[in-house]
């Protein structure tokens, strides 16, 4: 007499695996960023956005004790943010080549470990591309700990969705030891004005 | 309860079986398939037709003509701003549309949207152009648009100058069909 | 020739069920009945009531991510004009630090975070994020000193209360654990409640002056 009908066996077995393969096969597991190159790059450098044309590059950076958008300047009632910590305005040139590259997310890193978000409250404060054929400049701002500068590292991270045209940006910003970063910051000029963005034609 | 036959249990086993391993099967190579999809969202063209018409998305679509200016110029003769920078040009797409049955008519209008294209795969989206004498969208109170009737719609865009000798046509996509097509004048 | 399988549930039919089948129905019958009567007089779970602490303004509570120090609270009027109806806010201030230690991350405060307990077992309204230094949803940094902020709850026109309760909700650092197995990212997830903090808020009449 057989101990266990082959089926019965065969079914408990099929269970398993398959509990194994949903487990390993969950979509983000393919897609987990191996798509994302990531390119680095100085102030003043073009860097490549993964094949599709576009190239983005930082042009300057200005610290500050206040932050005004440029349209506010001669508003009575628009009063300039200000902070206990310090601003940043990164100013940027991009490039669109033929595909749309991704919407990205910027972000600074620092040696420390903190991990900065762009401030709210400035509308023109900001990183996105142009159409085809047309060249953008424009300026993003953070707001900032004086304490944690040291090797800030902007990142541009891609939004994946079905993208291949993608790279993730990291630009150095050329804060390499703390006493540069104190430096920067005792220099910083008492109120930084956020550009408009400016469209042209790309040369 | 013990099932009828023999037979009628060695389907029930069989039929157990194939669903296991169709699932398993369907779980592992998922994440690899939907390659329509993935080509649809890449830009992928799947039909050129000259002025048209032709149908995508319960809409007839034709391209009556397609023309650059220097700028535009509302019914008062006043220039409508773009904000196109120097070196730039407008294009305008003169299209004949019209709504066909299956098609959702909300308050006597839908969305439409045309986008231009050149030979090197640069794409365009429409603007808005306010105080352009044509509508430019497909649901403007003012030019309602009626079951199997045709109507005009304008579609501008403003491109580099350089792109102009490059331009082939304008582009009508529909998501559910996976269905692109490229209008040549 | 049979195999075990089929011997063994034929067993377990005759010698389990069949021979009890009237205690078995019974038993069923009896449970059945059971959860209509728990269902009938309200349900299985203890009635716990407020498990977190109560306290009154000013206070300081720390939940998830944030540190927030209570200090007042404003019913704030506006006056039926021309173009609109009479409206009424409550706006309640609170000193708000970015305490984020495990991703050391800039955030903004989601409006989920703090509610308002309208008590009687109405549902919870929520405020609209943190305003700070006058602009909506601020980008707190780690690693700086608190802001003076401020949130904004939308309430009938003509509310009023001597004590105002709000709900302070906090999230958790940890991974998900799914039906299919857990994974090791861990995030910041699943606000909980943290406290409650009573205000008496002043009114104040609001003629369109910004802040």
């Amino acid at each position: 007499m057989k101990l266990y009908r082959p089926a019965t066996i065969l079914v408990g077995v099929l269970f398993v695996l398959l509990g194994g393969l949903t487990r390993l096969a969950t979509p983000d597991q393919v897609y987990d960023e191996t798509n994302v190159k990531v390119v680095g790059g100085t102030i003043g450098e073009e860097l490549d956005f993964g094949g599709s044309g576009s190239t983005f590059k930082v042009t300057r950076i200005k610290f500050a004790q206040s932050v005004i958008s440029s349209r506010d300047v001669d508003d009575e009632e628009k009063k300039a943010l200000e902070t206990n910590g310090i601003y940043l305005g990164i100013e940027w040139d991009a490039v669109r080549g033929v595909q749309k590259p991704g919407t990205v997310t910027p972000t600074l890193l620092a040696d420390g470990g903190t991990v900065y978000e762009p401030m709210a409250g400035i509308s023109s404060s900001g990183i996105d591309f142009p159409d085809a054929g047309f060249a953008k400049t424009g300026a993003i701002v953070f707001e900032v700990n004086p304490a944690d500068l040291k090797g800030l590292t902007l990142k541009l991270h891609p939004f994946m969705l079905f993208n291949y045209y993608n790279s993730e940006i990291q630009v150095d910003l050329g804060i390499p030891t703390e006493a540069i970063a104190q430096q920067m910051v005792d220099n910083a000029a008492p109120q930084y004005v956020v550009p408009d963005p400016v469209t042209r034609v790309a040369s | 309860m013990r099932i009828a036959s023999r037979a009628s249990r060695l389907t029930l086993q069989i039929a157990l079986l194939t669903a296991l391993l169709a699932t398993g099967v369907f779980v592992m190579v998922r994440p690899y398939l939907d390659d329509d999809e993935r080509l649809f969202d890449q830009g992928r063209i799947n039909k050129v037709i000259s002025k048209g018409p032709v149908t995508v998305g319960h809409v007839d679509w034709q391209l009556d003509s397609l023309q650059a200016y220097t700028r535009l110029v509302d019914n008062e003769g006043e220039e409508i701003s773009l904000g196109a920078p120097a070196g730039s040009v407008i294009i305008v797409a003169k299209l004949t549309v019209t709504p066909r049955a299956g098609l959702y008519l909300k308050d006597r209008g839908f969305s439409c949207a045309a986008a231009l294209r050149d030979d090197r795969g640069n794409m365009w989206d429409s603007q808005q152009a306010f105080g352009f004498p044509l509508p430019t969208y497909c649901s403007d109170d003012d030019h309602p648009f009626t079951m199997n009737k045709p109507g005009t719609v304008a579609q501008i865009y403003v491109v580099p100058k350089t792109a102009v000798p490059h331009l082939t046509g304008v582009v009508v996509g529909q998501l559910e069909e996976r269905l692109r097509v490229l209008i040549t004048p | 020739m049979e195999s075990l399988d089929d011997v063994i549930d034929a067993m377990i039919a005759d010698r389990v069920i069949h021979r009890h089948r009237r205690i078995w129905l019974i038993v069923i019958a009896l449970v059945v009945v059971l959860a209509l009567v728990v269902l009938a007089t309200g349900g299985w779970k203890e009635k716990k009531g407020r498990t977190v602490p109560t306290l009154t303004a000013p206070a300081t509570v720390t939940a998830g991510r944030f540190e927030y120090n209570f200090t007042k609270a404003e019913i704030r009027r506006k006056p039926k004009t021309e173009y609109s109806a009479a409206e009424s806010v409550l706006r309640v201030y609170f000193d708000l630090k970015n305490i984020d230690s495990e991703e050391h991350q800039s955030n903004s405060l989601t409006g989920k975070l703090l509610v308002l307990v309208p008590g009687g077992g109405k549902e919870t309204i929520e405020s609209n994020g943190g305003t700070c230094r006058g602009e909506i949803n601020w980008v707190l940094v780690y690693g700086l000193p608190p802001e003076s902020c401020s949130t904004e709850f939308k309430v009938d026109p003509d509310f009023t209360a001597d004590t105002v309760e709000i709900g302070v909700l906090g999230e958790r650092y940890e991974a998900v654990s799914g039906v299919f197995g857990a994974s090791d990212d861990e995030f910041w997830q699943a606000p909980e409640p943290a406290a409650v903090v009573r205000l008496d808020p002043d009114v104040v009449v609001d003629n369109g002056e910004n802040k």
